[in-house]
């Protein structure tokens, strides 16, 4: 009878939030151009997550990218998921991982706060606001 | 004999020591090597529409220069910071006599109102500040000259059907002296603004 109840303890309270979104912030960026939004994301949980969405209406389309350098050039590409190893941290930052914003709604002016959807295979929806920044 | 011997040691002594310091100070004050002579000049146009002709209406300032396209999200517009930065520091120390261009290698997507809400959303000072697009062949002339390299690729498609395109180009922020010589070139998205306001005295 303990045990059982450990055990739907256990479940319950590890149902809180194992994935944390840190630091989250988007570049300044014109109405109809691009931007690029970039956080931190921590799994504090003993198993493997993936983000595999991100949504927002700031933009018309919203991709995961990451750059890369080639012969001293540099490039990007789609990234159709990322995952985040058990208690480790993936990290968006300029000229690496980044959400790319095509074609923004508006313009993304300094303080501006964006709300944002980020979706991971196990812990759901996790809803983030981004600070406009112009680095 | 033996006087003699040693006056002449003497004299080639001297004589060295002179040219020792001689090249020592004038490795000193110019520490910049000319990399190329920009010798023909481009017809562009700038954000307000404005003709420019470069490097040829730039000659007599010191121009720090980058490649970028509005499109690009992450890269580019890091290299646009840093120069916004950069002129915000020669600001601070009083520093005058230099010009900012950044040269779109996207003519086809950076017409001049394009590049001027990339300016203006990014509260760029455009006294001193540039962005320039024109004719594509006219740019590309321009690209292979400052050995620029930008290629169309890595096509996004949207969930809609539609697309978009990026390029794989050079990561450059390039240095030019008041006689319009390249004289430094640095990696665009990330710099070292010390070493750059360093290189931008030693030329003035």
């Amino acid at each position: 009878m303990l045990l059982l109840i450990i055990a739907f303890v256990s479940v319950f309270v590890s149902t809180g939030n194992k994935v944390e979104v840190k630091d989250a912030w988007v570049r300044t960026g014109a109405a109809g151009l691009n931007s690029a939004l970039y956080f931190k994301i921590n799994n504090n949980s003993e198993n493997p997550d993936t983000l595999y969405k991100v949504t927002s209406n700031i933009a018309q389309h919203i991709q995961m990218h990451e750059t890369y350098k080639k012969n001293d050039m540099m490039g990007m590409r789609e990234v159709k998921s990322i995952i985040i190893q058990p208690n480790s941290s993936v990290e968006f930052k300029p000229g690496s991982y980044h959400v790319m914003l095509m074609d923004l709604n508006k313009d993304l002016k300094e303080k501006d706060e964006i709300n944002f959807i980020l979706y991971f295979k196990s812990e759901g929806d996790v809803n983030i606001k981004a600070i406009v920044r112009s680095n | 004999m033996n006087h003699s011997y040693s006056g002449n040691s003497s004299k080639y002594f001297i004589f060295f020591i002179i040219v020792f310091i001689f090249i020592f100070f004038e490795s000193c004050s110019n520490n910049l090597p000319v990399k190329k002579s920009l010798r023909t000049s481009f017809e562009l146009i700038n954000q307000d529409s404005s003709k420019i002709s470069f490097p040829d209406d730039f000659k007599g300032d010191i121009t720090v220069m980058s490649f970028m396209y509005t499109n690009c999200p992450d890269v580019c517009p890091m290299t646009t910071n840093n120069l916004r930065m950069l002129q915000e520091q020669l600001k601070k120390d009083d520093i005058k006599g230099v010009q900012f261009v950044e040269l779109s290698f996207d003519p086809d997507r950076d017409t001049p109102p394009i590049l001027k809400k990339y300016a203006d959303v990014r509260s760029i000072d455009e006294k001193n500040f540039q962005l320039l697009t024109g004719n594509k062949k006219v740019i590309d002339s321009l690209l292979k000259v400052m050995n620029i390299y930008a290629i169309p690729s890595d096509t996004i498609n949207y969930d809609n059907g539609g697309f978009t395109y990026s390029f794989i180009h050079t990561d450059r922020i390039t240095l030019i002296d008041k006689e319009s010589r390249i004289r430094k070139e640095y990696k665009g998205s990330i710099v070292d603004e010390k070493e750059i306001i360093k290189d931008i005295e030693s030329l003035d």
